[in-house]
């Protein structure tokens, strides 16, 4: 395997006391499309979050991005780094427009980079044509962060986000979770117009639904705190056809 | 010894021929925390000071800028200087302005409160506007209460003004409290509305006194047949701030709506007390109050809505939302309902609460700093009460630099 991008070593997590990673090992690498898929409780949503730098986790092991320890980083500074978060429940936020936001967020991971920042005008030139790409309505630029947005307007409105920040590492948290077909295919969009050979990504999901939209390169399972079963996409397959419990006692570590 | 009693003999030697006043603070006691609506209001600094009566005239006092004047475009300033009516000669049409000895107000009916009494027994003279048909501004009149005593002697000053809104007027009003900083006051105001029928009336209310100044403000409000009465009371300056809203709705028709926002740091105590009372049908009423508190900053909320027995077709609606930076500040809350009649609708509520973890988290992951994350949300917060500038008459953008100061205090207590 060539230089990898992301690289975890025994990496354990708790909250309040209560273990849910216990000692994760995964390496990803650029271009790559990985599928974490496990049953409720398994630490799906755990792994991407602590990636993220949810500051509720203790934390022990490393987590190497472009060979810099991520661990001791704070959130906005992984989000400079190039690492983006689509949430599971993506959170509501009234009184904070839509647009403001999102230059916000752009202006500050461009300052981060010690790029220029944008003003409106480039802005918004880049956010119209990101826009297209995810059918997005206009008026969702004008409301609060998704506040009284559909589901389906809500996870369209993170992926558009994640096209707008355009980051090195896209960890997709159960993106497919409270969309129907038809949205599911436009946000499947936006992700696979975002795979390019520098770019990662994560896919978090419970169902192979969203593998046949979303093709990974690798599935792993997590089970317990640990990936128990790593393959290729036919794994997938195959647990949607058998269930997690024939699993059950195969505990071993990926790669 | 009993409250403010060199302040009153002081006051007693003045005003000789204020008998009945003298009389009713006699009786009166000043309110602790035992007294109802008084339970949670920090009073033992007002009673700890010798407070003196203020004897000197404004021009000798500390030097002072006043922000409103420099921002607002008005169209007549009348103000209020250690509670003495200080105006221009000419007058926009329909402006009639009068300072007179004669209450404007009745003693009996306000005996209860004895910063009222106090308030009538310390006053200048009452300041009386009228507004009649013939104003056709639709710039505000400004009423600039300004306090400029001398550093140093724990003056009181008592402004009354009556203002009457004739029939089928309408206006904009804005009244602001205002003295420097490092000035130890107190301030004991008394402000009546009474809007006649059809008239309409939007008044800002802008307290930002400096930061030694104990405040207290009475605003009695009363409506007839179909008058309209919006206002947007802002509290952001004082030690010590008590702010008591009344109004009464006499005859039917007749709406009212209120906004308030007070932002409270460092050791600082704001209070509001509102009372809506419904006198009669089909009259509306709906107040939102939201307050932001940082450091050890204290805070108290009492409302009421009184809906009347004879009354049909009343709607009410309160709500006040509280929201604390920090783990020091604290804040009561307590709206109130009570109904008599049984054609209503009605809703009151309160929360209390802090910057949503998840909103911090989603927006710092997508790369904002925390510091600047925490203003974002506080000021989303605050900004739905005073988003509307005509509402404010230019002076949202220094409403705005106050939320966002509050939020950058309380960062740096929390970097300590």
């Amino acid at each position: 395997m060539e230089q990898s991008m992301l690289k975890i070593k025994d990496l354990h997590a708790s909250i309040n006391g209560k273990e849910i990673l216990k000692g994760l090992n995964l390496e990803i690498g650029p271009g790559e499309v990985h599928a974490i898929m496990g049953p409720n409780g398994s630490g799906k949503s755990t792994l991407v979050q602590v990636i993220a730098g949810r500051e509720v986790y203790e934390t022990s092991g490393t987590i190497e991005f472009e060979g810099k320890n991520l661990l001791p980083l704070m959130p906005e500074e992984r989000a400079g780094e190039g690492i983006f978060l689509a949430f599971q429940y993506p959170i509501e936020i009234p009184g904070v427009n839509n647009t403001s936001f999102l230059k916000s967020a752009l202006n500050s991971i461009r300052k981060y980079r010690g790029m220029e920042e944008l003003d409106t005008y480039d802005f918004l030139e880049i956010i119209r044509e990101k826009m297209k790409l995810l059918d997005m309505s206009e008026d969702l630029l004008t409301r609060s962060v998704n506040d009284g947005f559909s589901g389906g307007e809500k996870k369209r409105n993170d992926i558009f986000q994640m096209t707008v920040l355009d980051p090195k590492l896209a960890l997709l948290d159960e993106t497919d979770s409270g969309l129907d077909i038809d949205a599911l295919r436009i946000v499947a969009n936006g992700v696979n117009s975002m795979r390019s050979p520098n770019r990662s990504m994560i896919v978090v999901t419970h169902y192979q639904r969203l593998l046949d939209y979303i093709v990974p390169d690798f599935v792993h399972v997590l089970a317990d705190g640990c990936l128990v079963r790593s393959g290729g996409r036919e794994l997938a397959l195959e647990l949607e056809d058998k269930g997690y419990l024939w699993l059950e006692n195969s505990k071993e570590q990926s790669r | 010894m009993k409250a403010f009693q060199s302040l009153i003999n002081q006051l007693r030697l003045s005003y000789p021929t204020r008998a009945s006043q003298l009389d009713a603070l006699e009786k009166a006691e000043f309110p602790d925390s035992k007294t109802d609506g008084w339970r949670y209001t920090e009073l033992a600094d007002l009673y700890a000071t010798d407070w003196t009566m203020n004897t000197s005239a404004s021009a000798n006092g500390a030097p002072f800028k006043s922000l409103t004047l420099s921002v607002v475009d008005s169209c007549v300033v009348i103000g209020v200087n250690n509670g003495e009516l200080s105006a221009p000669t000419i007058l926009p049409d329909g402006i009639e302005l009068k300072s007179e000895d004669a209450d404007c107000f009745d003693l009996e009916a306000q005996k209860s409160n004895s910063f009222l009494v106090l308030n009538q027994l310390g006053r200048v003279h009452a300041v009386k506007i009228k507004i009649t048909s013939s104003f056709t501004e639709s710039r505000p009149i400004h009423i600039a209460v300004m306090s400029t005593v001398p550093v140093g002697t724990d003056s009181a000053i008592f402004p009354h003004i009556n203002l009457i809104v004739e029939a089928g007027v309408q206006a904009k009003v804005m009244i602001t409290f205002e003295s420097p900083d490092g000035v130890r006051l107190l301030c004991d105001s008394m402000f009546t509305v009474n809007l006649e029928r059809d008239a309409k009336l939007h008044l800002l209310e802008f307290q930002k006194q400096g930061s030694e100044v104990f405040h207290l403000s009475t605003n009695v409000i009363n409506l007839k047949h179909n008058s309209q009465f919006s206002c947007m009371a802002l509290s952001l300056g004082s030690q010590f701030s008590r702010h008591d809203l009344r109004v009464t709705m006499l005859e039917e028709n007749a709406g009212v709506s209120i906004k308030g926002l007070y932002l409270v740091d460092g050791n600082r105590f704001a209070d509001f007390q509102t009372q809506v009372l419904h006198l009669a049908s089909s009259c509306t009423s709906e107040q939102v109050f939201k307050g932001v508190l940082s450091g050890q900053a204290k805070a108290n909320f009492d409302g009421l809505i009184h809906i009347c027995e004879t009354t049909e077709k009343s709607v009410a609606l309160q709500i006040n939302r509280n929201m604390l930076l920090s783990q020091d500040a604290s804040v009561h809350a307590s709206p109130s309902l009570e109904i008599y009649a049984d054609d209503v609708k009605c809703s009151h509520g309160c929360t209390i609460g802090q910057l949503d973890e998840d909103q911090v988290f989603f927006l710092r992951s997508r790369g904002i700093p925390e510091n600047e994350t925490r203003a974002l949300l506080t000021f989303a917060f605050a900004n739905d009460i005073v988003q509307h500038d005509e509402e404010l008459y230019g002076l949202k953008p220094y409403v705005e630099e106050c939320i966002n100061k509050l939020n950058v205090s309380s960062t740096a207590e929390g970097e300590k």
